[in-house]
């Protein structure tokens, strides 16, 4: 279960995000949406204790990342498609990461055979597509096989094969019972993929929760209609919350 | 402690696997080899020092200076580089804990400055050595045993200032560029002429007291206050660098 708990995150004098609560549970893709600058980004760095809030508090089963005891065995996380040194290779990379966190030696070749990355395990991750690096993003966050599964924009730059299958893998993911939370702008890819959203504009909480239940309660036809209704800088955009009936 | 038994492990992982610290090491033993070439085919000549003079043999083993160099870039080039190719990310999401990160980083470091220093030393040496005794040579000033020791520390301690800066500046042309002024502009061309009597207190001083053979003799420093030394100017900016990461958020 992730936890965001009235966070407020301040540069300066902009608000980047605004008293913040939401919750995402495990079994299910839940959608993170919002507008270009909304705090998407800076929501999940401060889960993963990549930023510090100015107020609130985040956390995974109710601890703190920081304070977790085995944060690579409890949350996989990929933030950045190009988070790789490009002189080492893909097996290499992982297996440092693994060594850091005392995950056993097997798995970085179980991970990479999961993301179909094993032909191109000895090579340089300079000389990797843009898909190539969003599997490898991929295998890097399933490395520790973790509970939680949180990931910045994965689908940006994979191709249509790729497209389907980083859905079928966040579907398959979520029904081993994991939590799966997925930020996403592409609203059409988004719609085939996820569960429940929880939607922010300008660092705030616009809606959260099923996709069917909240398009039905707006009015609204599809996803991208909701998104939309809950985003434009009109003065009847409010706070939504449905539950799961 | 398995965690940074972990971390560290991780750390000396990466240099082995990059070829980075293997071409540091490679041309670092090179330029040591060749300048003790080179000064052993020059000496006598041209008003330098005959070959067997304590002079030309202090000469051929200023060897510490190229493993204090070779180290200060690979220590910026070890921290710096994790935020030029953003590993730093992955890095902090297994070990959130930022402390046990940086003291990671700097035990890898000392362990790679320690290894640099001995081989490069060592072969420099071995080099001289061997010119030496092609010559009927067979004399090494006393003090050679205290310059290898002096090399070492120097090596590993410019290691850690290096990781220092590349935490502080969070990129290796800037803390490459920041070092090179340092040196070059602060303590040799400002601080050297305004207050000499303050040199042997800087990093690059107390740097020369362990490897220069020439002014280790001079005593302005004993090796170990000028280590005391070194080791304060890391401990400091080490310090400064641990609350920088331990405070930044991560862009």
């Amino acid at each position: 279960m992730i936890t965001i708990d009235h966070l407020t995150k301040r540069y300066g004098t902009v608000t980047a995000i605004g008293d913040l609560s939401f919750e995402v549970g495990p079994g299910r893709v839940t959608g993170f949406l919002g507008p270009n600058g909304a705090g998407k980004t800076t929501t999940l760095k401060i889960l993963l204790g990549l930023a510090t809030p100015t107020s609130g508090i985040a956390t995974i089963s109710g601890v703190r990342y920081r304070d977790l005891p085995h944060p690579a065995r409890t949350v996989g996380a990929a933030l950045d498609n190009d988070c790789f040194h490009p002189g080492r290779t893909a097996i290499e990379h992982l297996k440092t990461l693994a060594t850091a966190a005392g995950i056993s030696r097997r798995r970085p070749a179980q991970v990479l055979d999961m993301v179909d990355l094993t032909g191109a395990a000895h090579r340089r991750v300079g000389g990797y597509s843009l898909g190539m690096r969003q599997r490898l993003t991929l295998a890097t966050a399933l490395l520790g096989d973790p509970g939680v599964l949180i990931f910045d924009e994965p689908l940006n730059g994979l191709d249509p094969d790729g497209i389907r299958w980083m859905r079928d893998l966040l579907r398959r993911l979520a029904g081993e019972g994991r939590t799966v939370l997925v930020s996403s702008h592409l609203l059409a890819e988004a719609a085939q993929t996820v569960q429940d959203v929880v939607v922010i504009n300008q660092g705030h909480l616009a809606a959260e929760g099923p996709v069917a239940d909240l398009a039905a309660a707006d009015g609204a036809g599809t996803l991208e209609d909701l998104f939309f209704d809950l985003t434009s800088d009109q003065p009847d955009n409010r706070v939504t919350e449905v539950h799961p009936s | 402690m398995t965690a940074i038994v972990n971390l560290t492990r991780a750390e000396l992982r990466k240099l082995v696997a990059s070829r980075t610290f293997l071409i540091g090491l490679a041309l670092s033993v090179g330029l040591a080899v060749i300048s003790v070439a080179v000064d052993a085919a020059t000496a006598g000549k041209n008003g330098a020092a005959a070959l067997g003079t304590t002079a030309s043999t202090n000469q051929m083993l200023k060897l510490g200076s190229v493993c204090c160099v070779a180290m200060l870039v690979l220590g910026i080039l070890g921290s710096g580089s994790e935020y030029r190719h953003k590993t730093i990310i992955p890095a902090m999401l297994v070990a959130p804990r930022r402390g046990a990160l940086v003291a990671a980083k700097v035990t890898g470091i000392a362990v790679a400055g320690v290894a640099l220093s001995v081989v490069t030393f060592g072969l420099g040496l071995a080099t001289a050595v061997a010119e030496l005794s092609a010559r009927h040579l067979h004399h090494l000033p006393a003090d050679t045993a205290t310059l290898f020791a002096g090399s070492v520390i120097a090596g590993t301690l410019f290691g850690v200032i290096g990781v220092a800066l590349g935490y502080i500046t969070r990129s290796t042309i800037a803390a490459i560029v920041g070092a090179i002024g340092w040196v070059l502009f602060a303590e040799l061309a400002i601080l050297h002429t305004i207050a000499p009597h303050l040199a042997k207190w800087l990093v690059t001083g107390a740097g020369s007291t362990l490897t220069d053979p020439g002014v280790l003799a001079s005593r302005a420093l004993t090796p170990a206050t000028a280590t005391a030394v070194l080791c304060v100017w890391a401990a400091a900016l080490l310090a400064t660098a641990t609350g920088l990461v331990l405070r930044r958020d991560v862009a």
